[in-house]
């Protein structure tokens, strides 16, 4: 059997570009696999050995100030292993002329054995001492020993940095009323308890009590507990750990790579096993003298097939090792580069066996299974072909009148097209997958700029949010063109034991600046009574339209009718009428404006420039975008890969024939116009199909793509359309140019004589 | 000693809903060593005798012996098993592997059985050990020819099979390989069946079996075989 492994290496060699088209496709497929896939297990890998090393909480309950002596009751709870009570506030500051939003969270004398503090660099803080969240000191350029100057309900307070640290906290930072943070422009402050107290006024208080339990199984019965001590107080919001809000977003973008880290290798091993068994059965169709000949000369069904199963695992193998390889360097690049968005201080980087061994294997089951589908069309090549010959039947399709006004190189290419319908699906299957890998890729980056569209230039179109309730002193500024009240404010929706949190926006109907829209475009205006809900929220909930819910808010329990439920696109939230929510006790408490002036605009109290939220939101989606970007060169040099093998192959199978017409004097040429005329043909009906595909795709991704601070829209625009037709017809065009210098160069007496089966 | 024997070998083909008779009764027997030529024109179910006779085509109705053995009655595994370590064949076409070189491709053929004989010596009987490591497509239609007989001996099979070996030859070069194959019949006392429409080549053969309309119309002996030397057609 060694000359039939040599002919094997010989045959793959001849073919090598169709071979290594098709072994691409393998390599992408398992390279994206083991890298996404190895890269999810190390960021899952990291994050656990951080939260394990800094005893991340179990629970959190945040509550109006409480006194700190109710600690102790908590630790009796029996089953609890540790508490740590904390004060927070919202602070600002200034750098380089930016203003920073800052979270200003105590820590205890010593650290914490809850929610550890993990110091990097410096010492742990004393009296006016604090510590800085690591990534966000190295991107504003704040070292260790610098005093930071930080703005607190009006005064400015002079702050020493002891060291720079992270914590398990603040992993991602989800903060409820900002949620798309930047990590430049939000920063977190560890502040000692004592220091805290005095900034916040709150001597003896908490506001937020975090603990860890010995029996995860008493969890719930242990929640309770603590909600009941801080009751009376005022609960602002509790969560078990996967509830806990940066954890929650953590594993939310977990869950989206990972489900990226199984489709989109998935897509493209199918999409390979479907291009492999096209360049092998071509082959077959090609070697069916040959296998005849080994089939007389006495070679077995079974040696005859092995042989053939042959080329597949060598495809397996190319595609295999070397996405094995590049997948771990995808992996590491990955890894590092997600965990760099993170606030982690390490990032683990690992080879899986689970991952390998099924890399291999589907590396290897790939191109088998559509060895075996050919294989069985080689075990019914009988041994007497080598005798009789073998002539391929082709369908002609009699439509002469039709074509009579075509020239005769026209005629023949539009009769190819229907000549050899299977080769033709082939083909046509080849170009619909491609539009649909370019197009659904494409279609994603249209979505982030719809979503981001919809949220900036529909939902908030105003220029400045002020956190004041002077609407006529801001109405009264020079440049201020229009303003209006608004009400923001918390809100806690408790159904059955579980709970989400959101923000509540009270709007005036009368006016422009703060839409509601929904999802798909459509506006909504605030309801004459109750509240419009998030669909997240709803459906997490089981809460429907028209029904009347109960809950927490600043004002304490209060019942609200839900008015009506709808899709959002960023950063979800309740509406509801300006007028309702003050007959509730709430009042205006924010001013938003178009036009003004930010720093005039300052005087008044906090100021959310949209132009910034908008660049945040964009930086925030910058790695997502790239994501994308990605996805559509991986997209189109897969389909390049795809239909350039079939391409190339249908030229290739047909090599006698356009001998044949070389000798009668038709020029390289001319042949190649008539090969782009059928492959256009074939490639047209391919878009027409390709493009309600790559919408139905779309639609999969739709109901598996969203998240509680975003939900995408799913378009696809005009450019879409233009851009992924250019690509297919460029990449048809060049798909061609293999073939034609075949063409041009080959010896057309031999190919003309030659045996053909 | 009879080495294939035909028995009233009947073979029809189902073509759609028409049955087509390729043989008709066919009563044959070829001695060893014997070189035997079929002559008939095309059509005349020649091919499809030395199909059966070499087990990669059944018979309708009849029974083919080779020996003892009786091959019509073989499956799929034992016909085969029965091609390996018996039969040798040479095609119109040549057909040999155009990405195996020459010594490659009677290689192919050697790995199939326990006792080969030596590749190169094999390629010496047909004078083409100086072009073992060319490709098929580097040698002539001839040479081709005869490294098709090298694949075919070098199995050291019983019986060799030859379906208008010469027909895609020229005139000389046609003569040559005629000329391998006699030495061959002689020198190792191989037998030959060899199947064409050219009557000159009948002019070599120790008998000739004439066919027409899937029948064996008569049976020559010829005491005084030419030699390939001598013929021209």
């Amino acid at each position: 059997m060694k000359t039939l492994f040599i002919k094997a290496l010989r045959d793959l060699k001849a073919q090598k570009w169709q071979f290594l088209a098709v072994s691409f496709l393998v390599f992408l497929g398992i390279a994206l696999f083991s890298g996404l896939y190895s890269s999810y297990l190390n960021i899952e890998a990291t994050y656990k050995k951080f939260y394990a090393q800094t005893n991340f909480e179990d629970i959190g309950v945040e509550f109006n100030p409480a006194p700190i002596d109710l600690l102790k009751k908590v630790k009796a709870i029996p089953g609890v292993k540790a508490v740590v009570g904390r004060l927070t506030a919202y602070a600002t500051m200034e750098i380089e002329g930016r203003e920073i939003q800052l979270k200003l969270v105590s820590i205890p004398e010593k650290n914490s054995k809850v929610d550890s503090i993990y110091l990097v660099e410096g010492v742990y803080p004393k009296r006016n001492e604090v510590l800085i969240l690591k990534k966000f000191a190295d991107l504003n350029g704040i070292s260790v020993g610098e005093v930071i100057h930080v703005r607190v309900n009006g005064k400015t307070y002079n702050l020493r940095i002891s060291g720079t640290a992270y914590s398990p906290e603040y992993v991602l930072i989800a903060e409820r009323r900002n949620i798309l943070t930047s990590p430049k422009d939000f920063g977190i402050i560890f502040v000692p308890y004592r220091l805290m107290e005095r900034i916040t006024g709150l001597k003896g208080k908490i506001t937020e009590v975090h603990l860890t339990v010995y029996y995860k199984d008493r969890i719930d019965e242990i929640l309770n507990e603590v909600k009941k001590i801080f009751e009376p107080y005022g609960l602002k919001n509790f969560y078990k750990r996967e509830d806990q809000p940066s954890y929650k977003l953590l594993r939310m973008d977990l869950e989206g790579f990972r489900h990226m880290a199984l489709t989109f290798p998935s897509l493209l091993l199918f999409i390979a096993v479907l291009a492999i068994y096209i360049l092998l059965s071509r082959i077959v169709m090609e070697q069916i003298g040959i296998i005849a000949v080994l089939r007389a000369l006495g070679y077995s069904k079974r040696s005859v097939v092995i042989h053939y199963l042959m080329y597949s695992i060598l495809i397996g193998f190319i595609g295999t090792s070397a996405g094995i390889i590049a997948g771990y360097y995808i992996s590491a690049g990955m890894t590092s580069a997600y965990v760099d968005v993170l606030n982690l201080p390490y990032y683990v980087s690992k080879i899986y066996p689970n991952v390998l061994l099924s890399s291999i294997l589907a590396g290897f089951l790939t191109p088998i299974i559509a060895g075996i589908f050919t294989a069985k069309r080689v075990a019914e090549i009988e041994p007497a072909i080598a005798m009789r010959g073998y002539t391929v039947k082709y369908r002609v399709i009699r439509f002469e009148r039709y074509l009579a006004r075509f020239s005769i190189l026209t005629r023949l290419a539009i009769k190819n097209v229907f000549r050899n319908p299977k080769r033709t699906l082939y083909t046509l299957f080849g170009v619909a997958m491609g539009v649909v890998l370019i197009a659904t890729s494409m279609a994603f980056i249209d979505s982030v700029d719809e979503m981001l569209h919809i949220q900036f230039e529909k939902i908030q179109t105003f220029d400045y949010k002020v956190e004041c309730s002077n609407l006529m002193a801001v109405k009264s500024l020079k440049d201020v063109r229009e303003a209006y009240p608004i009400i923001e404010t918390w809100i806690l929706i408790e159904r059955n034991g579980l709970t989400k949190s959101s923000n509540l926006i009270g709007l005036p109907s009368n006016q422009d600046l703060y839409n509601i829209y929904d999802l798909n475009g459509k506006r909504h205006f605030p309801p004459p009574e109750g509240i419009i809900l998030p669909k997240y929220i709803a459906e997490n909930l089981s809460i429907a339209k028209g029904e009347t819910i109960e809950a927490f808010t600043k004002l304490g329990r209060v019942k609200l009718k839900v008015y009506d439920i709808i899709p959002q696109p960023l950063m979800p939230v309740c509406y509801a009428n300006l007028k309702e929510l003050e007959r509730l006790g709430f009042r205006p408490n924010e001013v938003i404006v178009k036009g003004g002036n930010e720093n005039e605009l300052k005087k008044f109290g906090t100021v959310v420039s949209m132009k910034r939220l908008r660049r945040v939101t964009e930086e925030m989606m910058s790695m997502m975008y790239d994501f994308f970007v990605f996805s559509v060169l991986f997209g189109a040099s897969l389909a390049f890969a795809e239909i350039f093998n079939t391409t190339t192959i249908n030229i290739l199978e047909r090599k006698r024939e356009i001998a044949t017409l070389r000798m009668l004097g038709y020029t390289v040429k001319e042949i190649a116009v008539s090969l782009f005329i059928e492959t256009f043909l074939i490639g047209a009906f391919g878009l027409i199909i390709g493009f309600p595909m790559a919408l139905m795709t779309l639609q999969g991704f739709k109901m598996t793509y969203k998240s509680e601070i975003f939900n995408m829209p799913f378009v696809m625009y005009p450019r879409t359309y233009v851009i992924t037709t250019v690509i297919i017809i460029v990449t048809l065009a060049i798909s061609l140019v293999p073939g034609i210098r075949y063409i041009a160069k080959m010896e057309i007496d031999k190919v003309t004589k030659e045996f053909t089966g | 000693m009879t080495i294939l024997r035909f028995e009233n070998v009947w073979k029809i083909y189902k073509m759609g809903k028409v049955d087509v008779i390729a043989l008709r009764g066919v009563n044959i027997s070829i001695e060893e060593g014997e070189f035997v030529v079929v002559l008939g024109p095309s059509g005349s179910g020649k091919t499809t005798m030395l199909n059966i006779a070499g087990g990669i085509d059944k018979p309708t109705k009849g029974k083919v012996f080779f020996r003892d053995m009786e091959i019509s009655s073989l499956n799929e595994k034992e016909l085969t098993m029965f091609r390996r370590r018996h039969i040798g064949y040479v095609f119109q076409f040549y057909n040999l592997i155009p990405t195996l070189t020459a010594r490659e491709n009677v290689q192919l053929s050697a790995e199939l059985v326990d006792n080969p004989r030596d590749v190169d010596e094999v390629l010496e009987v047909v004078g083409l050990k100086h072009r073992a490591d060319h490709l098929p497509t580097e040698m002539s239609g001839g040479e081709q020819q005869r490294i098709a007989i090298a694949r075919a001996l070098v199995k050291n099979p019983d019986l060799i099979l030859c379906d208008e070996p010469t027909g895609n030859l020229d005139f000389e070069t046609g003569k040559k390989v005629l000329e391998v194959m006699r030495d061959i019949n002689r020198e190792e006392g191989r037998t030959f069946l060899l199947v064409t429409h050219n009557a000159v080549i009948a002019k070599m053969a120790d008998r000739v079996i004439h066919f027409r309309d899937g029948r064996v119309m008569r049976v020559e002996e010829n005491p005084e075989p030419m030699e390939p030397e001598e013929l021209s057609w």
